[in-house]
């Protein structure tokens, strides 16, 4: 038996070797996370321009949010209207397309690239192009919509179409990724449990809610808890193509963070913003991880 | 004997830290009678650059001591960021363009140098150019002029057996004349015009008259109205006077009542005047000078027969002035060489490339009287012959003073008025509804917050 000064010295020199390995990455988190993240709130106390010294606020850039901000409040609502249908709408599109992708049929791949191509056109520039097909005068789609006896919409131009607007737009080049996820899953489904079911005279739906459905519950999660969060990033499209309009009708929250502290040098007040975000976001994930537990089934756990 | 692993987290969060506090202000260079290098910040597209890039070596020929480094900021818009950034950093450029809506707010918090004095030796430049902070300082001077003027497509005048706009102050139209002209020239799918029976407003083809939403036309008819936005002594606002409001509702009513403009939007004819023209989607557009140099190479690359009239009015004759100021920034190391170069590069002779391509304006009166000097930088192919009454008489006469050159809570109240004045632009609400419930309330109180 080694002695145990032997023995604690050699784990000692153990956890050094680990932590130096470990140290550039703890470095970079610390560096270029934590610090600028406390920086931040800092900031979020002070009201500075930049030019000239920060001057203390305490709360009260927090508090002018809530009672006299201008923007902060239509800007959470249209934010979170664009979360909820571009989480929902993706969703539902990326399972769907998923499901048919699964299927044994000629050209399968070939498919399967056509959809997963838009995620990888770059966004600023597919956003010239989709200003076109949404032209309310000569864009395509308001022409198909006439070709078939309806009324012209405004997409982009109109304060309440424009989110769905962009919610179509944003499903067409995000979704290539989920639906590639949900593939995954999906055929990750064991071949037995859905035979079980054909045996028991069940047809596809019976098959999808049954044994799909619940099987790929923690990638349906996923996705969920990753939409939810890229949704609420969305700013190429506000900067870009509206300008947060029309009438502030796609003014997304960190649109708003960005124009507050680059375009009118109020940093104190975009910081408080960017932390009001940070809550947001970490109580909705809170919630969903809570959620969860009621109906996503981890093979191989309890119940 | 306790062994203890050397805490390493600890070190990394004491030098992470460290690294984090703000550092020394870094020294810009040496002043000395020496070498002298200087940074200039500008933006623009290759046809710019390869101009800024031209003007400044020929500087740099005639100034062997002098280093100028041109940073090229990208677009207006991406260039508040990258100035702030270096403002944060100390490394602010010596001197250059500056984004407009800021260029007051920047100028009052002590950032550039005064250029009053100046400003008072050399040729005149035009006032309406002139950014002047509320204690009567100027902190910029645009580099170069624009205007807007009324572009055509001669064809589809000529097939519709119209005269053309008129290219002379004494000739221009009325508004309601405007509107007449437009409606003759806007035809739906069946070929219908606006005042025909059985007229479809939710199929028009070709559209008679694009005036935008921007904050520049509106201003501008407001004015010809005998309103406008602030008053020239930046004391009152006008936003709310009957005649502004009046102005508003005619351009709104462009398009939802008379049917002659396309749908508003931020992003109306996304590919610009040039090709709504060519292809022959809007017979005239309300647009700036700037315009003429893709317009022009529409012409000569496409065959856009193009011509030039000058604004309608609306009560009297008015156009507008803007133009990306050049400013000098205190924090300079080399303040006076820096203004040196700033009288070289707004010295209209020292830009005529950007002038003759119909890109620029210039920013000094004489350009506009001396037959010799408006030969210089209009008499080529890309100017049309027009261009003598419809640009160079109209801006000299007729140009007015825009309130991002003299109000420092413009860019503010704009926030809010740009996207109220949008449910006007759709038809939605009235131009009196929004300005007196929604707009004046939010923004009396920054505007007197000044």
């Amino acid at each position: 038996m080694e002695s145990p000064v032997l023995h604690r010295r050699a784990h000692g020199r153990e956890a050094l070797i680990g932590y130096l390995f470990a140290s550039p990455v703890i470095l970079g988190l610390v560096i270029w996370v934590m610090a600028p993240m406390v920086g931040s709130l800092l900031i979020s106390f002070t009201d500075w321009n930049v030019l000239t010294a920060p001057r203390w606020l305490g709360l009260r850039n927090y508090v002018n949010l809530f009672t006299s901000d201008l923007f902060f409040g239509k800007s959470l609502l249209v934010t979170a209207y664009y979360v909820v249908l571009n989480t929902a709408a993706t969703f539902v599109y990326s399972l769907a397309v998923a499901l048919l992708l699964n299927q044994k049929v000629k050209g399968q791949g070939v498919f399967r690239s056509i959809f997963y191509l838009p995620a990888i056109v770059p966004i600023v520039a597919s956003s010239a192009l989709w200003l076109w097909l949404f032209n309310p005068d000569f864009g395509l789609y308001n022409q198909i919509l006439l070709g078939v006896g309806l009324k012209k919409s405004l997409w982009l131009a109109g304060p309440s179409t424009v989110v769905p607007s962009l919610v179509i737009m944003s499903v067409w080049g995000g979704a290539g990724n989920t639906i590639v996820i949900f593939l995954a899953a999906l055929q990750g489904v064991p071949r037995p449990l859905l035979e079980a079911v054909e045996i028991d005279g069940g047809n596809w739906w019976h098959k999808f809610w049954a044994v799909t459905w619940p099987m790929i519950s923690p990638v349906t999660f996923f996705n969920i808890v990753v939409g939810l969060i890229n949704s609420f990033q969305i700013f190429v499209q506000s900067y870009v193509m509206t300008s947060g309009g029309p009438n502030n009708g796609s003014l997304f929250y960190v649109y708003l963070m960005y124009r507050e502290g680059f375009e009118r040098n109020n940093m104190g007040h975009a910081a408080a913003l960017s932390w009001i975000l940070f809550l947001m976001v970490s109580a909705l994930g809170l919630i969903l991880f809570r959620w969860s537990r009621e109906w996503v089934h981890y093979e191989g756990a309890a119940g | 004997m306790v062994q203890r692993p050397i805490p390493v987290l600890a070190c990394a969060l004491v030098v992470s830290l460290a690294a984090v506090l703000p550092v020394g202000a870094a020294g810009q260079g040496e002043s000395s009678g020496g070498p002298v290098s200087l940074q200039y910040a500008f933006w623009g597209d290759q046809n710019e650059i390869n101009a800024t890039n031209a003007y400044l070596n020929s500087y740099m020929a005639k100034n062997p001591n002098v280093k100028i480094e041109a940073l090229n900021f990208g677009s207006n818009t991406q260039f508040n960021t990258k100035v702030t950034t270096l403002a944060a950093s100390n490394s602010l450029p010596d001197l250059g363009y500056f984004y407009e809506p800021n260029v007051l707010t920047w100028g009052m918090n002590g950032q550039f140098v005064d250029l009053t004095d100046f400003y008072k030796n050399g040729p005149p430049k035009l006032d309406a150019l002139k950014f002047v902070t509320p204690d009567g300082k100027i902190v910029g001077v645009s580099v170069a002029n624009e205007i807007q003027v009324i572009w055509y497509n001669k064809k589809t005048f000529d097939q519709a057996g119209l005269p053309y706009p008129p290219a002379e102050a004494s000739k221009a139209w009325n508004w309601d004349q405007f509107v007449g002209v437009a409606k003759k020239l806007t035809r739906d799918a069946g070929g219908k015009g606006p005042d025909d029976a059985g007229f479809d407003p939710s199929n028009i083809r070709s559209f008679g008259a694009w005036v935008q939403n921007w904050w520049m036309p509106w201003i501008t008819l407001a004015i010809s109205n005998g309103g406008g936005f602030v008053s020239d002594d930046g004391k009152t606002l006008l936003l709310d006077r009957p005649e502004t409001i009046e102005a508003i509702q005619k351009i709104a009513d462009l398009v939802n009542v008379h049917h002659v403009g396309p749908a508003p939007g931020t992003q109306q004819m996304p590919t610009g005047a040039a090709t709504a023209l060519l292809s022959q989607q809007v017979a005239m557009a309300m647009d700036g000078t700037w315009d003429l140099l893709t317009i022009g190479l529409t012409k000569e690359q496409q065959g856009l027969d193009f011509g030039i009239g000058v604004l309608p009015y609306m009560k009297k004759l008015a156009d507008a002035s803007v133009g990306t100021p050049i400013v000098v920034y205190k924090s300079s190391k080399h303040v006076s060489e820096a203004l040196k170069l700033l009288q070289y590069v707004m010295s209209p002779e020292n830009s005529l490339p950007l002038l003759q391509s119909g890109l620029w304006l210039p920013n000094e009166k004489r350009w506009y009287t001396d037959s010799a000097l408006i030969q210089q930088w209009t008499g080529n192919p890309r100017h049309p012959p027009e261009y003598r009454t419809a640009v160079v008489d109209f801006a000299l006469n007729y140009s007015h003073r825009l309130p991002e050159y003299y109000v420092p809570t413009y860019s503010k109240m704009d926030d809010i008025v740009e996207p109220a004045l949008q449910q006007v632009w759709l038809g939605q609400k009235t131009a009196e509804d929004v300005i007196k419930n929604e707009i004046m309330p939010k923004i009396t109180p920054i505007f007197k917050g000044m």
